[in-house]
């Protein structure tokens, strides 16, 4: 109901709020709840809230997947796996012991590792992009080789170290959510990052170095 | 950093698939919530079953004749004899097995209101023993491994609608000589 006063008259417009569906109004409340309450009903057979968790961390898991392995198909299993796990439970995930994005992560890394002991990380192959005509074409062609070469460079990383660069520098997790993803230490997980930070520029400038 | 995928996601078919395993996940465990209930409710009937005074004799046991009792004044008039009681024992006596013979409780109604049935099936099944305590039947605790066998009596609708639990019971007896 909203009231509009025109010419010193005063209307009431009692026309209702565009028409909201059951579901939609169901996923408005639920995006409000915590991930550990979205979990328990989830157990409890509620299909809004299982959505609700898988929309809110697919994302970090996919690429958490596909940095690590560098292909998607491998991705894609990977992000099944880990909510297959929420699906049949009992899940060991304790609130008090961090965010659920990093006990996800954990999760994947153990399948992402798995895979890779039968199949090493590829390449990923270019992916094509229609060329925007307002954008400077030779900017955009160079953009795209240098975010190949970084993905290259990622994807050569021995697994320890590629996972703390995944973790801490791409998927932005701090420090202690990075380290409980990895089942290491904070001290180890920082040396390993520092480590692949040093790795990593060292194959990029030999990159520029051959590309000149 | 940035590697150029700092935005991508899971394709949206992977949603699909994940909510259909939810959907057949949950489904299991509805119909064994709803096995469960049954049970508790059959066993409930089962215990009545037994505790009524009036049962019939099982197939066994009929053709065992009670033997007569005699009546006081004949016992009266019968003279006292004392006998030396010598216990006989035998020396081996040979059984023979006999076919295992099933026993099963009567059909146990699960629906709060029975409904006629226009049809269905009898599912036979084993269920685990403790199913039995739920129906409030005793459990054998040697046994409780051994899982039990059930009738399941499913109506056209898919949906159970009376358990009967079946027990082998064998038995033996001594051999002719």
């Amino acid at each position: 109901m909203a009231r509009d006063t025109d010419n010193g008259a005063t209307f009431w417009n009692f026309s209702p709020p565009a028409a909201e569906s059951h579901s939609e109004r169901m996923q408005r409340s639920l995006a409000d709840e915590s991930d550990s309450q979205l979990l328990d009903e989830a157990s409890r057979g509620s299909e809004e809230a299982f959505v609700e968790l898988y929309r809110r961390h697919q994302g970090p898991v996919f690429r958490f997947a596909l940095r690590m392995s560098g292909d998607e198909a491998t991705a894609e299993e990977v992000v099944q796996e880990v909510f297959l796990t929420l699906i049949r439970g009992p899940v060991r995930y304790a609130e008090a012991r961090g965010s659920l994005t990093g006990w996800l992560l954990g999760v994947a890394r153990n399948h992402v590792l798995r895979v890779l002991e039968r199949r090493p990380p590829r390449a990923p192959a270019a992916e094509w992009e229609a060329p925007d005509a307002s954008a400077d074409v030779l900017a955009a062609l160079l953009r795209r080789e240098s975010l190949d070469a970084v993905r290259r460079a990622v994807l050569s990383l021995p697994a320890v170290y590629r996972e703390a660069l995944v973790l801490c520098d791409l998927e932005e997790l701090e420090y202690a959510e990075a380290a409980r993803a990895a089942g290491c230490s904070l001290g180890t997980i920082r040396s390993r990052l520092h480590r692949a930070r040093n790795l990593l520029a060292a194959k990029l400038t030999k990159t520029r170095e051959c590309a000149l | 950093m940035n590697d150029g995928w700092n935005r991508r996601e899971a394709p949206d078919f992977i949603e699909q698939r994940l909510v259909g395993a939810f959907r057949a996940h949950h489904r299991g465990q509805r119909m064994w919530r709803t096995l469960a209930v049954a049970g508790i409710a059959a066993a409930l009937t089962a215990i009545a079953w037994m505790a009524w005074p009036s049962r019939a004799t099982p197939p066994h046991l009929a053709a065992v004749k009670r033997a007569p009792i005699p009546s006081p004044n004949a016992v009266a008039r019968r003279p006292v004899q004392l006998v030396p009681v010598v216990a006989s024992v035998p020396r081996k006596v040979r059984r023979r097995r006999v076919a295992p013979t099933e026993v099963a409780t009567g059909f146990l109604p699960l629906d709060a209101a029975p409904m006629p049935l226009d049809g269905g099936a009898v599912i036979r099944m084993e269920v685990p023993r403790p199913t039995l305590a739920l129906f409030g039947l005793p459990v054998d605790a040697r046994r409780v491994s051994v899982p039990v066998q059930a009738d399941v009596l499913f109506g056209e609708d898919g949906m159970a609608h009376a358990v009967r639990f079946v027990s082998t019971a064998s038995y033996e007896v001594p051999a002719r000589k």
